[in-house]
């Protein structure tokens, strides 16, 4: 380890610790399955994600394996490490990674994959799947960004697609089995492939067309191409860590995450998430009291998020809030709700929150004007922008936050002036509400470009050129005047790479290589994205960035992702597509089933309601 | 009944800060289900009062803190002790717990405490250890509320010091002034020394003994 004199030197040494409240300590013996979960993000990010704590949980219950938690260094940490020839290791042993079995990694943005590939070298494993040798741990990794596997084919062994709490145990029992035929790594590749919900991208091959597009891709076998996403059916019966690790320093989400459900009714056509996570299975009222009550038991914490891609859609959310407080009453815990759609802001609602702890409110036109709306399937009206902040206001708030994107399809400087009447409109109901009284008003405007994305309804749309998108932020920030509204945006050229990425094939791996070799990492942290240095990373892997991010696609195109099994079928992204493109809306899929296909999967409330 | 606990802050959590110590403590207590005093403020807060809570990177053996448990009994403490061992993160342990009374705070008993400084130097920097304990005037720099910096002598905070040579540097066995009348870390040591030209490699810190006025 890093000596004591070192250790102070560097900020916050505790996050390189462990030790914390219900850290999972074990015994190593032979034979043990050690596995390093790792966040491709400093610790005060990676701990506040609930994905890392469910599978550290699942993969911890078993006694033949042991899971710890790695988190990126930061800048001063790594130097040090660097200078004193120490691995990265695991926090709960200290252990250098490259001794386990698997080395797994969280994708949950495009713009960390540069530290995926700083965090490989910092425990001095290959960083090409090919180069690892027999003794090298399994490197693979899974989480939403999976779902376009490509840009990362050269450099994980597998990937995991969809929800990993049955398929990773199902992946241990075959390398129990593995290592006593003492095969090669081979050998074991292929057997997983047989499971589902996993791709191994050594077994297959892409040719290209001349002008760049996809032409064939295949297995090398020649047998036809079976990778399907796993879903786990009966969420109340899936197992949830209500003993996670409790850190000491603050973290960014520093509270219980209580999964409500998983999966979203309503079909935002921009919203990976809302495609590929569905379809939506709810986590009954009494399951969830139940699992609050052991979590606060078990942690101590004082505040419980109600977590889910839309919380207010939760059938019986009334019933659970309601619930929730009067259990907790007494030992002063607080709810709080990360994602409240527009349509669903009553003043029951507000005063709810209100009750125990003032939190900022953010609402989310995403657009400005109806037709845009429409296009994107948002389905809020500005009548519920304008009477859900009436409420906010009404109910006592003096802040709200807007938030909206630009670039969408279709997008002209109509919808700009949208976003810009409604901010303006908001202000004046504020003043309306608290005439003569003082006024303590602060209205954000947060603005962030759009990013087309896999397997989403606009995966084949160029996303605007930067001078377009400049020109938007540049006209908003004229006419955003009133000092009331603070507006804030975003880097372009973050949105530009993490589209570039996003949609990108096998060859824009040799972009990531380089640009970490120039010494890229934290591209999506506010200051460290260097640009200069990715262009400069193209330039040397011969890639054109703009033919990635900006180009639209042919309907007719192989996608690099279209060869997983989403159950959402092409048919109904293309239906989607050409459905926002006549400003056609698509109901929720609790009013109607729109035949998404993901009822194939024989789960959840929409295979549910068919019987 | 008001209550004060020992406990060591080892290796494996000597970098945990103090405010991150207090609100870990908090979590333990409502993990184990005892119910502390709150505090009437606004936001409520238990009042967990700690004693010369040692800095970063600090090793200690002897840390005091003292709270307000409501309904509880002499016959208690030990029950109450076990449970909150049982739930501790490695690296923290209660050693001991006993009623006191209500009147004086534990930090206006602190008179001093004890320390062991391991500190690991090169073979011609050892006589100089010696050296600076013999001088008559210790000068350190130290910040004045107002930022400025200024030279303070720490001499008359060392109460006692003993040296001992070891393999590879020399373990300092120090007594200072410490509580909220006089008051000095033992990290302005560590400054003492590099000031007075002594490269040290690397030193851990040990709080071996807080010295309570009766």
């Amino acid at each position: 380890m890093i000596n004591n004199k070192n250790m102070l030197e560097i900020q916050n040494p505790t996050i390189y610790m462990g030790n914390e409240l219900n850290q999972v300590n074990k015994e190593v013996s032979s034979g043990m399955i050690r596995c390093a979960f790792c966040f491709p993000e400093v610790y005060e990010i990676g701990m506040s994600y609930l994905g890392m704590k469910i599978l550290y949980n699942i993969l911890n219950m078993r006694q033949d394996t042991y899971c710890e938690r790695v988190f990126a260094p930061k800048l001063d940490m790594e130097e040090m490490m660097r200078k004193n020839s120490i691995e990265l290791y695991g926090l709960e042993s200290k252990d250098s990674i490259r001794n386990f079995d698997f080395v797994t990694f969280t994708l949950q943005y495009e713009l960390t994959y540069t530290n995926i590939l700083n965090m490989l070298d910092l425990a001095k494993i290959s960083i090409f799947a090919k180069d690892r040798s027999g003794d090298m741990p399994f490197v693979f990794a899974g989480g939403p960004c999976a779902y376009n596997p490509e840009p990362l084919a050269e450099f994980l062994d597998f990937f995991v697609l969809g929800e990993g709490e049955e398929v990773l145990l199902e992946v241990l029992d075959e390398y129990k089995e593995w290592k006593k035929t003492k095969g090669n790594r081979e050998d074991f590749l292929k057997q997983i492939d047989k499971i589902q919900g996993i791709y191994v991208p050594s077994l297959y091959e892409v040719e290209y067309n001349e002008d760049g597009t996809i032409n064939t891709f295949k297995r090398k076998d020649g047998k036809n191409i079976n990778v399907k996403k796993r879903i786990i059916k009966d969420l109340d019966k899936a197992i949830f860590p209500t003993s996670p690790v409790v850190p000491y320093s603050k973290i960014v989400h520093d509270r219980i995450m209580l999964e409500v459900f998983r999966g979203c009714i309503r079909g935002c056509r921009f919203c990976q998430a809302g495609y590929v996570y569905r379809p939506v299975r709810e986590k009954s009222v009494d399951r969830l009291v139940e699992l609050a009550k052991e979590s606060i038991q078990n942690t101590g914490y004082n505040e419980i998020s109600l977590t889910s891609l839309s919380t207010s859609d939760y059938t019986c959310f009334y019933e659970l809030t309601n619930r929730l407080l009067e259990e907790m009453e007494d030992k002063k815990v607080s709810i709080s709700l990360p994602s409240l759609r527009i349509d669903s802001i009553k003043p029951e609602l507000l005063e709810q929150i209100k009750s125990i702890k003032k939190s900022g409110l953010t609402y989310a036109p995403e657009a400005g004007t109806q037709r845009l709306r429409d296009v994107i399937n948002k389905n809020v009206t500005e009548d519920n922008i304008l009477d859900a902040c009436k409420i906010t206001f009404e109910k006592g708030w003096n802040t709200v936050k807007l938030y909206f994107m630009i670039g969408l399809p279709t997008e002209t400087f109509d919808d700009i002036d949208g976003i810009i009447s409604i901010a303006n409109k908001v202000v004046g109901l504020y003043h309306k509400i608290n005439k003569g009284k003082k006024s303590r008003l602060n209205v954000t405007v947060s603005v962030s470009t759009f990013v087309p994305k896999p397997f989403t309804a606009f995966q084949w749309v160029g996303q605007d050129d930067n001078e377009l998108i400049n020109e938007k932020i540049e006209y908003l920030k004229r006419k955003l005047t009133n000092r009331e509204i603070s507006f804030h945006w975003n880097n372009f050229n973050t949105s530009f790479l993490e589209a570039i990425i996003a949609r990108g094939d096998r060859r824009i791996g040799n972009a990531i290589y380089e640009a970490w070799k120039l010494g890229c990492k934290f591209d999506g942290s506010e200051n460290g994205l260097d640009f200069d240095k990715w262009e400069r990373a193209f330039e040397i892997s011969n890639i054109d960035p703009k033919w990635y991010a900006k180009r639209e696609r042919d309907i007719q195109e192989i996608l690099p992702w279209e060869f997983i099994n989403l159950g959402v079928t092409k048919k109904f992204l293309i239906s989607e597509y050409n459905k926002a493109l006549n400003e056609q809306t698509t109901p929720n899929c609790r009013l109607k089933c729109s035949g998404c296909g993901m009822s194939e999967f024989k789960g959840g409330a929409c295979f549910e309601s068919k019987i | 009944m008001k209550v004060r606990f020992k406990y060591e802050k080892n290796e494996q959590v000597k970098y945990v800060g103090h405010l991150d110590v207090m609100s870990m403590f908090d979590r333990v207590f409502r993990r184990c289900d005892i119910k502390l005093k709150f505090s009437q403020g606004f936001t409520q807060r238990s009042q967990i009062i700690f004693a010369l809570p040692s800095s970063v990177g600090v090793i200690s053996k002897c840390e005091y803190f003292e709270v307000e448990i409501p309904q509880i009994q002499q016959k208690d403490i030990q029950c109450i002790v076990e449970k909150l061992n049982k739930n501790l993160p490695n690296g923290f342990f209660i050693i001991d717990a006993y009623e006191v009374s209500e009147v004086s705070s534990i930090m206006s008993l602190v008179e001093s405490a004890k320390y062991e400084m391991h500190i690991k130097l090169s073979e011609q920097d050892i006589p100089k250890v010696n050296n600076l304990f013999n001088e008559e005037k210790i000068f350190v720099k130290r910040l004045a509320k107002n930022g400025i910096e200024y030279d303070m002598n720490i001499r008359p905070y060392i109460i006692d010091a003993n040296i001992e040579k070891k393999e590879q540097g020399v373990i300092i066995y120090i007594q200072l002034k410490s509580g909220s009348k006089e008051n000095l870390k033992p990290d302005y040591i560590i400054q003492a020394l590099q000031n007075y030209s002594i490269n040290i490699i690397d030193y851990q810190i040990i709080k071996t003994n807080v010295l309570l006025s009766k």
